[in-house]
């Protein structure tokens, strides 16, 4: 059997299938009607009038903003809650009945619930009548809110809401439209003059508005998310819909609606795609704004990519979907497909978005061991590091004596940093050498030494991080873990490392080391010559040992984060006295290469001060030289800096006690 | 004109001059301090982070108010340093006589660095630790000291030991004298501009 893969054959042929992959165009919902509630729907009413009932299910429409968790609450529990917390704001009674127009659009920023009672006291246009509810259009909202629209970046209209006959699929232009037709039904709907004054066409609404009590100018509720029919979807969402009534809508291919099923609340995307309509659950997601695909990882920040990725990923698989598979089962790991969206094959990863809030992909690290092919940790929250009790070291390092401590550390530095990336071409995972699907967040892209993988092949990389040195472009000012890694993990920067080194040899016993003052012009000529020489610097060609000094202290100065990393420094500060058991715990707390770097210079301190007789730099005096070298000038002052040395001073002198030698 | 002198005076008088020990590393700046104050000579080794002291200098038996502000030399001690400078009336840059290195950072950092954020403030230069010349090893001799001044525009240059307490003082008379001179020329220049404006 041929094994070899047609790669380059084939990928211009799939690019050219990308582009011929159908456009999704999104169906607008352009009736008033959207948000009606399927006819089904239970109540708490025991009223056998049909009309009735349904203005019972109908429930309380708000445009106010309660936050997040309420919203959920109340998304969950519907109208029962819905009245539970207007009754709690103390904004309404206990036969009032509200149905407020609202926006198709959700703002996702929270209010507190002064807000909310300025937003309820806005719609308390409310009318108190014993035998029925009475349908209240806040037509005020939506007659403002068209004008407004229209003049400003307002999205989308609007709709007002709620016509309460459920099978009317007309679409209801305009609010005068709206008072018609219920006049139609309108036996059940007893106007007193108040109500009258209410239902009324939009051009005059805003003054019935005001007679009708609103007396705050705060923020109109349109502007703010529905509470009972949440609907993140903007003009896609249809509101309730079954299957015959979404085929007829979606009438060519690549078309596309969001719509609800009666059966429960999720929301359903419902695509038409070569001839068929295929529906999938989607769930939006309020603290990152993306949206998913059922229980996908990857979120999207536009419907309309969503759909357009999950259509080229449908047309691929129609029309080249053999050689996939061939592809898949040529490749060493991964024999399932890497189809980011719609793919129904692909559940092996399973994560619940409501519970845990999905990476978003600015800011997620993935951080990856890759000490065993089977071990591995996906950490979603970019501070932790994954740490690994279990650990069998390469042989390139097992020579080298460690504490445990450091054991433990180990898997940080030879794990990658991926982050979600949006690659601008067609790109290959380097582990299965599959294409990158989709077109945005394809795949994840170590940001240390730039490996390219899926996200699912990333739990198969048994390839250590190791950055190149001659691909890091700069090595001053670059971060340490990136050095530290090019190191191999276990030895400092080599800058440090070849500046230590020489002023071990030639500079301990020499007066006033570290304090006196290097020339500036050595310092530089210095640096640019270990710039450009890499490892392959000679440093016995610089006499000038106090420059090379000044260098160390340069280097620890221009990183971009300091070797005693804020937060740590914190808590030294925050110790109401400083022993060296919370000295040596929160050591522990920096990021492994600075651990692996401080322990490093604070030997080479510790030397330098065992010779204090004749190079008069005891651990005081070095400690103050290095700490705002090695410390946030941010954090520092004078009383900050008085702690930062004394710590510094009780590491240096304990130096065999905090990294003792095994 | 005289009583608008005596005024001036006056308001000098009240107002302590403020005068700024800058230099590198160990080449003696505390000691300046604290042998003057002290009257004995300094010989510890602590680097200092910073400190002030308020001292009394007289000039022909006129008593001046001076404060005295001891820095760190360090590059990394920038930030702390620099945001001390402000209102400084006069800046004493010291340098050692035995290091080579301290000289060539006078002309290369420290100059540039009080141009930047003090300009026109007014510097003495003070080549420090003249007790180790010999006749045989002259270091770093005055006549370089004289052409550094010259070169960093600097309002004088002078000599100094701190185990010699006379030469200290004199380091400080002449600093505070130059720190007169400075206020006096910034008066002067306000209440100029002041004129022109009118």
């Amino acid at each position: 059997m041929d094994r070899k893969i047609p790669t380059t054959l084939w990928k211009t042929q799939l690019l050219k299938l990308v582009s011929e992959a159908p456009k999704a165009a999104l169906v607008e919902c352009d009736e008033l009607g959207y948000q009606r509630f399927p006819s089904t729907s239970t109540t708490t009413s025991s009223s056998g009038d049909d009309s009735d009932q349904s203005i019972q299910s109908i429930g309380f429409g708000i445009g106010g903003e309660l936050n997040l968790r309420e919203r959920e609450e109340i998304r969950r529990n519907r109208h029962h809650h819905h009245r539970h917390s207007l009754r709690r704001h103390g904004m309404l009674e206990e036969d009032d009945e509200v149905i407020v127009g609202s926006t198709s659009n959700v703002c996702s920023s929270t209010i507190s619930a002064d807000d909310l009672g300025l937003d309820l006291r806005c719609l308390r246009l409310s009318i108190k009548n014993p035998r029925h509810h009475h349908l209240l259009e806040s037509s005020s909202n939506c007659s403002n809110s068209l004008e407004s629209s229209h003049n400003s970046h307002s999205p989308s209209p609007p709709q007002p809401i709620l016509d309460d006959d459920v099978n009317n699929d007309s679409p209801n232009g305009s609010l005068s439209r709206c008072h018609s037709s219920r006049s139609n039904n309108s036996h059940h709907h007893h106007h007193n003059e108040d109500h009258d004054e209410l239902v009324i066409p939009s051009s005059s609404a805003s003054s019935a508005a005001a007679a009708a009590s609103i007396t705050t100018t705060s923020a109109p509720p349109w502007d703010r998310p529905d509470l009972y029919l949440y609907n993140p979807f903007g003009s896609a969402f249809h509101g309730y819909l079954s299957h015959s009534q979404t085929k007829q809508r979606l009438t060519k291919d690549g078309h596309y609606l969001v719509r609800k099923r009666v059966t429960d609340d999720d929301f359903v995307l419902s695509v038409r795609f070569n001839g068929h309509i295929k529906h999938f659950i989607i769930v939006f997601d309020d603290t990152s704004g993306l949206i998913y695909i059922g229980d996908r990882d990857k979120g999207y920040e536009k419907l309309q990519d969503l759909v357009q990725s999950g259509l080229i990923t449908l047309y691929l698989d129609q029309k080249a979907g053999p050689y996939i598979d061939l592809m898949c089962d040529l490749t060493q790991f991964n024999n399932q497909r890497n189809h980011p969206t719609f793919n129904v094959r692909n559940g092996s990863r399973h994560r619940h978005h409501h519970q845990t809030p999905p990476p978003s992909s600015h800011s997620t690290v993935i951080t990856m061991a890759v000490n065993g092919r089977h071990n591995f940790k996906v950490s979603s929250n970019s501070s932790t590091i994954s740490k690994h009790q279990q650990h069998s070291p390469s042989p390139s390092v097992s020579s080298l004596s460690r504490s445990s401590a450091e054991r433990q550390r180990i898997p940080d530095l030879r794990a990658h940093s991926f982050q979600v990336h949006t690659f601008q071409e067609l790109s290959r995972c380097q582990i299965c050498q599959n294409f990158l699907w989709g077109l945005s967040s394809q795949g994840l892209l170590c940001k240390d030494c730039n490996l390219i993988t899926h996200e699912s092949c990333a739990e198969r990389v048994i390839t250590e991080c190791e950055p190149q040195l001659c691909h890091i472009p700069q090595v001053f000012g670059t971060s340490l873990t990136i050095l530290v890694k090019a190191a191999g993990g276990f030895r400092p920067p080599f800058v440090i490392e070849k500046c230590v080194a020489e002023i071990e040899k030639r500079g301990l016993h020499i007066e006033g080391i570290y304090r006196v003052s290097g020339s500036r012009e050595q310092t530089e000529r210095l640096k640019r010559y270990l710039e450009q020489e890499r490892e392959s610097a000679d440093m016995s060609q610089f006499p000038d040992i106090h420059s090379m000094c000044s260098l160390v202290k340069l280097y620890f100065r221009i990183l971009p984060q300091p070797l005693i990393t804020p937060d740590v420094f914190q808590r030294f500060l925050n110790a109401d006295e400083l022993t060296l058991d919370i000295i040596k715990r929160d050591l522990k707390k920096l990021p492994a290469a600075h651990y692996v770097t401080l322990k490093y210079l604070l030997r080479h301190l510790h030397q330098v001060a065992q010779m204090s007789d004749r190079n008069k730099m005891n651990p005081f005096n070095l400690s103050s030289v290095f700490a705002p070298s090695l410390l946030c000038p941010s954090q520092l002052n004078m009383s900050t800096l008085k702690q930062g040395t004394t710590a510094l001073e009780l590491m240096i002198i304990n130096v065999p006690i905090l990294f003792p030698k095994i | 004109m005289l009583a608008n002198g005596n005024q001036n005076l006056a308001a000098a008088a009240t107002t302590p001059y403020k005068i700024m020990l800058v230099g590198d590393g160990m080449v003696g700046k505390t000691a300046i301090c604290k042998s003057y104050i002290r009257k004995t000579p300094y010989l510890s080794y602590q680097p200092t982070i910073s400190e002030t002291h308020e001292i009394t200098v007289s000039i022909y038996k006129n008593d001046y108010v001076v404060i005295l502000w001891d820095t760190n030399a360090g590059e990394e001690w920038n930030h702390l340093r620099i945001r001390d400078y402000n209102n400084t009336d006069c800046f004493i840059l010291c340098y050692a006589i035995d290091n080579p290195t301290s000289l060539s950072n006078v002309e290369t950092k420290w100059v540039p660095e009080l141009n930047q954020y003090c300009p026109n403030v007014p510097i003495l230069l003070v080549g420090t630790k003249t007790d180790i010349r010999t006749p045989s090893n002259r270091w770093i001799s005055e006549e370089e000291g004289d052409a550094l001044k010259v070169k960093v525009k600097a309002e004088a240059y002078i000599e100094c030991s701190s185990k010699s307490i006379a030469s200290i003082e004199g380091v400080l008379m002449r600093a505070v004298s130059i720190a007169e001179k400075y206020r006096q020329w910034k008066t002067q220049s306000s209440s100029r501009r002041l004129c022109t404006i009118l």
